[in-house]
């Protein structure tokens, strides 16, 4: 696979797994006040461990610079996704 | 849980906000501007509508070098530095080591400039680097990348300022970390509605907690940059190497292991260029030849990086017998943990690891530390509505926050209206300050108002959807023949130009989420307030 193929491939993991803790995050349950019948099951521990599984694996690959900038993008688009707001959904 | 006491942490947060009040405009302006200068390489190509060569040192530079080589005083063969500006159009700078009319070392020599594709001199200029006549093809990424570096203030004042700005950086992120005491807990709260203030800090908190491991690596890397050449190498210098500045670069960049005067015939520029490229999978972007017509003659090739490799490499050939002789540390003459260090500081802070693709994700993570700074410094005026200062610092922030991208259009104006026929260098400059005074006058006549950001917004939405037109109007190329030449890159600029502007237009008819949600239902009450 090419850099940019595995630099893309983990993102959408890693980000697939900050939604996922984003929806199952207790504060922001609270905060808003979301349906918690809603809620997806919680399993923090490995919505965290594959959060940051694709970066190690990048980093055991020595695919250094998609280490770099999956580090990078994924920090700005969990930024952008957790900012919104629920009511802005509603 | 909270690093320090109540105490302590109160102390903390004073020194925190005070530091961001004084010193949080200047901090965002050297931000702003390295985001911007990120993709000054880009820009300077868009500003001319694509370079005339999409491979420069491809070109048969081997006959013209050895040419121009009889035409120079001997002394100038001492070294030869080879790169493209923005357009294809090579500089050649033949030239020695000397002492400016400043009083600094600096390079002394002739400069040629070579027609991209023809290879015919189109300038040629005699003098100190620092003083011979600026490049025009490329004033505007030069202009951009010399204001985010040094604030375009004499040298090493500027150095000195921009290193400052990445202290305040280091120190805002570091004691912004030991102050949260919920980073973890309040990783995926969204800003909350239930009031302006609260709103507010929730945005600088949020964008603050995700930005934190690359604002600092951001800081630190831009700080050793601007207090490494300005006051960290002197002290060496002065510590080491007896105040001798020209021993200590030879030790540093690493002199060759053997010396010899005796003339030599030299191998074919070319052949190593064409080599270097095979290795490599890159053009070189910057080339160098140290003792020109000597046994001892070196050329040094500089690779961005490329594949997998974070850093870049320079490597090194005989010049008298073509052979190569392998990748040179960016530090010394041998492999090391500081030489390793030093490689990965560029990369880092500026990005280029992996073309076009790291580049953007860092423009976005300077966009992001931007966004800290300037949610902090409003959320500290929102915190005192009554104090004077706060009203003050009110029409600042919209005035810096959007008067800086402002200059950064009317430098881009000043450049493409002055280009065809001008004077680029100067038109650029004054591009940027009267764009940066149309922001000044309009705080002026808008301070009664208060919150001014919609204004500015408007004003820098049209600016930005301006620029791609003023672009074709002055002589650009267009999308289809841009794409057919392989200049795709001008066509993004355009399009983040349209769509940005496009965007703050938007942003300035919609108002912030609190005004929306005013407007819109009443539902962002239902929030519960700071815990």
């Amino acid at each position: 696979m090419s850099t940019l193929s595995l630099f893309a491939a983990a993102t959408a993991i890693s980000l697939l797994a900050v939604i996922y803790l984003l929806y199952t995050d207790t504060k922001r349950t609270r905060v808003f006040r979301l349906n918690r019948a809603r809620a997806l099951p919680r399993y923090r521990r490995a919505g965290w461990a594959i959060a940051f599984a694709p970066g190690a694996a990048l980093l055991g690959l020595g695919e250094l610079s998609a280490f770099l900038a999956w580090c990078g993008a994924i920090t700005v688009l969990a930024w952008l996704v957790v900012a919104r707001t629920p009511a802005d959904n509603r | 849980m909270s690093l320090v006491n109540q105490a302590t942490s109160k102390r903390l947060l004073a020194v925190h906000g005070w530091s961001g009040v004084l010193l949080g405009l200047f901090l965002y302006v050297v931000v702003i501007t390295g985001t911007v200068a990120v993709l000054s390489q880009e820009i300077g190509a868009w500003s001319i509508s694509g370079a005339k060569t999409q491979a420069p040192f491809s070109q048969p530079l081997d006959a013209r070098i050895r040419q121009l080589a009889q035409t120079v005083e001997p002394k100038y063969r001492e070294d030869i530095t080879i790169y493209p500006n923005a357009s294809g159009t090579i500089l050649v700078f033949f030239h020695t080591h000397g002492v400016n009319s400043a009083g600094k070392p600096d390079d002394v020599g002739v400069r040629f400039l070579l027609e991209p594709g023809t290879l015919k001199v189109a300038a040629r200029d005699e003098g100190y680097g620092s003083e011979l006549p600026e490049d025009r093809d490329s004033a505007l990424d030069y202009f951009i990348s010399i204001l985010h570096i040094s604030l375009h203030a004499p040298d090493p004042v500027g150095l000195y300022l921009t290193g400052l700005a990445g202290f305040v950086m280091l120190f805002a992120v570091i004691s912004g970390i030991i102050l949260h005491r919920h980073l973890i807990k309040d990783l995926f709260v969204a800003p909350r509605l239930s009031s302006r203030l609260l709103n507010r800090r929730d945005r600088h908190i949020l964008a603050g907690s995700w930005s934190l491991p690359f604002g600092f690596l951001l800081a630190f890397t831009g700080t050793f940059f601007s207090f490494a050449g300005a006051i960290g190498l002197p002290i060496v210098a002065m510590v080491a190497f007896g105040g001798d500045q020209e021993k200590m670069t030879e030790t540093l960049v690493g002199a060759p292991a053997t010396v010899s005067e005796r003339p030599a015939d030299m191998a074919n520029l070319d052949s190593m260029i064409a080599r270097s490229v095979a290795r490599t999978g890159t053009q070189p972007s910057f080339v160098s030849i140290a003792h020109w017509g000597a046994a001892d003659s070196r050329a040094y090739l500089y690779h961005l990086p490329s594949g997998r490799a974070v850093e870049a490499s320079t490597h090194v050939y005989d010049m008298a017998s073509g052979r190569y002789h392998g990748v040179k540390p960016d530090l010394g003459t041998r492999p090391s943990f500081g030489s390793t260090v030093y490689a990965w500081m560029g990369p880092l802070h500026f990005g280029h690891f992996a073309g076009l693709l790291s580049k953007l994700i860092w423009v976005s993570l300077g966009l992001a530390a931007s966004y800290v700074t300037l949610t902090g410094l409003r959320l500290w005026v929102e915190r005192r509505p009554d104090m004077p200062s706060g009203r003050v610092l009110g029409v600042a922030i919209p005035m810096v926050g959007y008067g800086v991208p402002i200059g950064l259009t009317g430098a881009a104006l000043g450049f493409l209206l002055n280009y065809p026929a001008g004077d680029p260098v100067s038109g650029t400059a004054f591009g940027f300050v009267w764009g940066c005074a149309f922001a000044v006058l309009l705080a002026g006549v808008l301070i009664r108002r208060g919150d001014a950001s919609a204004v500015f917004m408007a004003v820098l939405g049209l600016a930005m959807v301006a620029l791609p037109l003023v672009r074709l109007a002055t002589g650009g190329q267009g999308w289809p023949d841009l794409v057919g030449a392989g200049h795709a890159v001008v066509v993004m600029i355009d399009l983040m130009l349209l769509a940005g502007g496009v965007f703050a237009l938007h942003r300035s008819r919609r108002g912030d989420a609190i005004a929306r949600s005013a407007r819109g239902d009443g539902q962002a009450s239902a929030a519960v307030p700071a815990e």
